[in-house]
């Protein structure tokens, strides 16, 4: 093993998760290399030494937010309440007044190419019919990953 | 009292059990969620969520893995899901509608709570950890803080011994160079 792939495998040396061989290696590249031999020691001194890892504690009201919210009576925690705000009043609107405008668009230009203001206005009639029905499922339509997939996954968490 | 006893006991929404449930477990969900969180508002938000889911799922809890495995993993998952959901309101850039000191106030230096963590290289060991993929982060927090077997580990996760490893073998890799980069 070379110097490189050496000090990536310096932590699990340190852990014991190294096979013999891997390192009888290691042990003798430390005795050659000054650079691995400093790094090791600022590494076993951060991961080692830092033990024992302090526990932490709760605090002593949690327990009555947790007994209220299963009563009902009780607001979710914080920043899923105030994702939840911020998509009912300003993501969802602007996703269907989005959806409107796009749906006005398709009307008109259908409606000029086949030159029937007839057909432009029942386009419009149902673009605007789809608005009023625009909930959670077109959220759900859209790909995980994107904004809208994020957000529509974060609308069912809060329904569960 | 058994564990299905107790657990009976919460289905049928006794006062007492679902008390002595959190009594028994709170300290070990929360600080899974601190681990996974850096944070101990967040930390505390998650732990309430956890129970609460915990306690309204108890009747699809089947007795064939241990209580504390079935709570780690409604824990991992709660807490990757705020890491989540932190990460969408930093990118909507909502801070100024959830005021950022309020909420985040350790986003601005990056690091787990000062206060906390007097021991400055243990900072740096949270923050190496903090920025290593999802499912390495959870490996090597339940490997290192709640100090779980490779075979618990797997249990949790729900996956195989071996994925454990790997995990862990690419998480321990990756904790090397950014610790040491930190270190200098
Ligand atoms: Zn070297």
């Amino acid at each position: 093993m070379k110097h490189k792939e050496i000090r990536k495998k310096l932590l699990r040396y340190l852990d014991a998760e190294l096979s013999q061989e891997e390192r009888a290696e290691i042990r003798l590249h430390l005795e050659r290399c000054e650079q691995c031999r400093k790094d090791i020691k600022l590494l076993s001194g951060a991961w080692n030494l830092s033990q024992p890892i302090r526990r932490v504690q709760p605090s002593p009201l949690l327990w009555n937010k947790i007994s209220l919210q299963l009563e009902g009576k009780a607001q979710k925690g914080r920043l899923v309440h105030k994702v939840e705000l911020f998509v009912r009043q300003t993501a969802r609107p602007a996703l269907t007044a989005a959806v409107v405008v796009l749906g006005l668009f398709i009307g008109i230009k259908l409606g000029n190419r086949v030159m029937m203001t007839e057909l432009s206005s029942r386009q419009t009639v149902i673009s605007l019919q789809s608005q009023s029905e625009f909930g959670l499922e077109n959220f759900r339509a859209l790909s995980p990953g994107s904004l809208g997939g994020e957000l529509a996954a974060l609308m069912e968490y809060e329904n569960e | 009292m058994k564990e299905s006893e107790l657990i009976e006991k919460i289905k049928g929404d006794d006062g007492t059990a679902l008390r002595t449930f959190y009594e028994i477990y709170k300290d070990m969900v929360y600080n899974v969620c601190y681990r996974m969180l850096n944070n101990r508002q967040d930390a505390e938000d998650a732990t309430q969520d956890v129970f609460v889911k915990a306690i309204r799922s108890v009747h699809r809890f089947r007795g064939n893995a241990k209580l504390s495995t079935w709570l780690y993993r409604i824990a991992v998952n709660t807490g990757l899901n705020y890491t989540r959901r932190k990460k969408i309101v930093a990118w909507l850039s909502l801070d100024f509608l959830v005021g950022k000191d309020e909420y985040f106030p350790d986003n601005a230096q990056a690091g787990p709570d000062l206060e906390l963590e007097k021991n400055e290289s243990e900072a740096l060991v949270q923050q190496a950890i903090q920025s290593l993929p999802p499912r390495q982060r959870t490996a090597v927090i339940l490997q290192r803080y709640e100090e779980l077997s490779y075979k618990e580990i797997a249990e949790v996760m729900k996956t195989s011994l071996s994925a454990v490893e790997s995990l862990l073998h690419h998480a321990k890799d990756n904790l090397t160079e950014k610790l040491t980069a930190l270190l200098k």
